[in-house]
């Protein structure tokens, strides 16, 4: 066929990365090797906006249909990433002759930094914010589901044997569900229904920003386990 | 030198097949990279041609009767520390050993050969070997397959990485979850893949942005010990890894 004639892609893109690193090596300054995590200097120097554009094109021409999903939150990346800074003082010319203007690249470090600090501030208030309406959303829980406790079947047999002739290795950290506030859950049948009837338990679940730790707190409030409740957002989603 | 580990304590769900494509995609683009194969099944071993017979091999590393450097064969399709179906019989040794959990992390520490990136391939459960490699690495990339269960277990995954990160390793970084064997014409390969971006906030994993395409050329490449780069370039999952190993690259940037 045809089709082996062609180049290969997949190749060029690697040779291109190979390519880019290797200009990137060059151009590093001693400034630029003192801070190697300084992303968006490194983005400055290595990739010229034409090669991105390049590259994007081909990616479109082989890319899945599929791999729209989820396209939203790349859109959202792109964006976020086009707010930070660019090391626009560094002119193609200084790129080429591996040169930075010391103060222009300073002013950059000092705008990374504010940058930062405004995230970290922006976060802690939605973390903050988040955490007022999920204990809101608990209070409207447990006021309406009280009484209707059930043990969970989940927590009876402990937490599994990880790495089973084990040397106790942090089996610790697995027992949790034990000692949680002695407040009043609905079972599992019960979530099964919520999550049926009020696509909202699920979404609330998903809308707060997460991590294995919250997703175990979840799972307690609402008496099943992370296993569990993975699968029934799966589910939800499959029926 | 990164280290990435590609674990899930699944079998079938392309560890493997992910972690010789993301070396050989690493070295196309000028990188230096050590393979380590921890599983006793030895797949990448064979795929990489690399002996077990007479020579130093994972299992000798594990029992600390050789340097990592000593471990090392120089193979065609690049440097590795072969598999050995001996590690299953010395598991419990380890395991029991003072230190069993760090002797990866203390091997690769003290070798004097010196890589841009080391791959650990993995067996499929959450034994002594997954964790040595989860302890010792930089980075973890999670593979899955989509099938009904997919899902299922990662959750005792996560528990592991949260625990290596808590008392272990808290530079651990998840790279992310890895859809392989994407089929676009299946259905449940459309929805795991439309469902993904939430999952993986939900369980605090980022997920790759490029599923890896099924595609026969994989299993051929595999059938004839051949790389997937060099034999079958053209190949969907070839430019898949390639782009996959890009998003890996310039999250570190
Ligand atoms: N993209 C792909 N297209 C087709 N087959 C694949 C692909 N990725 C993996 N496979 C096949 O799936 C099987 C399991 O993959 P493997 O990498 O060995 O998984 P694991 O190491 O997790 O057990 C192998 O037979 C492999 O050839
Ligand atoms: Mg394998």
């Amino acid at each position: 066929m045809a089709k082996a004639k062609q180049p290969s892609a997949a190749l060029s893109m690697l040779k291109q990365m190979s390519t880019d690193r290797q200009k990137e090596s060059k151009t590093k300054t001693a400034a630029e090797k003192d801070t190697e995590k300084t992303t968006e200097v490194k983005a400055a120097v290595k990739t010229t906006a034409s090669e991105k554009a390049g590259a994007k094109d081909a990616a479109a021409d082989r890319q899945p249909a599929a791999e729209k999903a989820g396209s939203e939150k790349r859109a959202e990346q792109a964006a976020s990433n086009t707010d930070k800074p660019r090391n626009e003082t560094a002119s193609p010319a200084d790129r080429e002759e591996g040169t930075i203007d010391r103060a222009a690249y300073e002013a950059l470090i000092a705008e990374n930094a504010r940058i930062q600090a405004e995230k970290e501030a922006a976060e802690q208030r939605a973390k903050e914010k988040d955490a007022e309406a999920r204990q809101a959303a608990q209070r409207a829980a447990t006021a309406s589901n009280a009484g209707t406790y059930q043990p969970n079947p989940v927590y009876a047999g402990g937490n599994g044997t990880y790495l089973q002739a084990g040397t106790g290795y942090g089996m610790e950290n697995y027992a949790y569900g034990e000692n949680g506030p002695a407040v009043v859950k609905p079972g599992k049948t019960q979530f099964r229904n919520m999550v049926k009837e009020k696509k909202n338990v699920r979404k609330n679940f998903l809308l707060t920003p997460s991590n294995s730790e919250h997703l175990k707190e979840e799972a307690e409030d609402l008496g099943t386990s992370m296993n569990d409740l993975l699968n029934l957002i799966l589910e939800d989603r499959y029926n | 030198m990164e280290i990435i580990a590609i674990a899930n304590q699944k079998g079938g769900v392309g560890k493997t097949t992910t972690a010789l494509n993301i070396a050989d995609a690493l070295r196309h683009s000028g990188y230096t990279v050590l393979f380590i194969d921890v599983d006793p099944q030895a797949n990448s071993t064979s795929s990489y041609k690399a002996v077990i017979e007479n020579t130093y091999t994972a299992q000798d590393l594990f029992e600390k009767k050789c340097s990592a450097d000593e471990a090392i064969q120089h193979t065609e399709f690049g440097d590795i520390i072969a598999g050995d179906p001996g590690l299953s019989t010395i598991e419990m040794d380890v395991q029991k050993k003072m230190g069993g959990f760090h002797l990866l992390k203390k091997a690769l520490g003290k070798m004097k050969a010196s890589y841009d990136f080391v791959i650990v391939d993995t067996p499929p459960n959450l034994g002594i070997y997954m964790l040595n490699a989860l302890i010792a690495a930089d980075k973890v990339i999670v593979p899955i397959k989509a099938e009904k269960y997919a899902i299922d277990g990662l959750q005792r995954l996560i528990e592991t990485i949260s625990d290596v990160k808590e008392e272990e390793n808290p530079d651990l970084e998840i790279a992310g979850i890895l859809l392989t064997t994407y089929d676009k014409r299946n259905e449940l390969d459309r929805k795991l893949w439309d469902t993904l971006p939430e999952v993986g906030e939900a369980i605090g994993m980022p997920v790759f942005e490029t599923p890896i395409r099924i595609s026969q050329d994989v299993k051929k490449a595999q059938d004839q010990i051949q790389s997937l780069f060099d034999s079958y370039p053209n190949s969907n999952a070839a430019y898949d890894y390639a782009r996959v190993t890009k998003e890996l690259i310039e999250g570190d940037k």
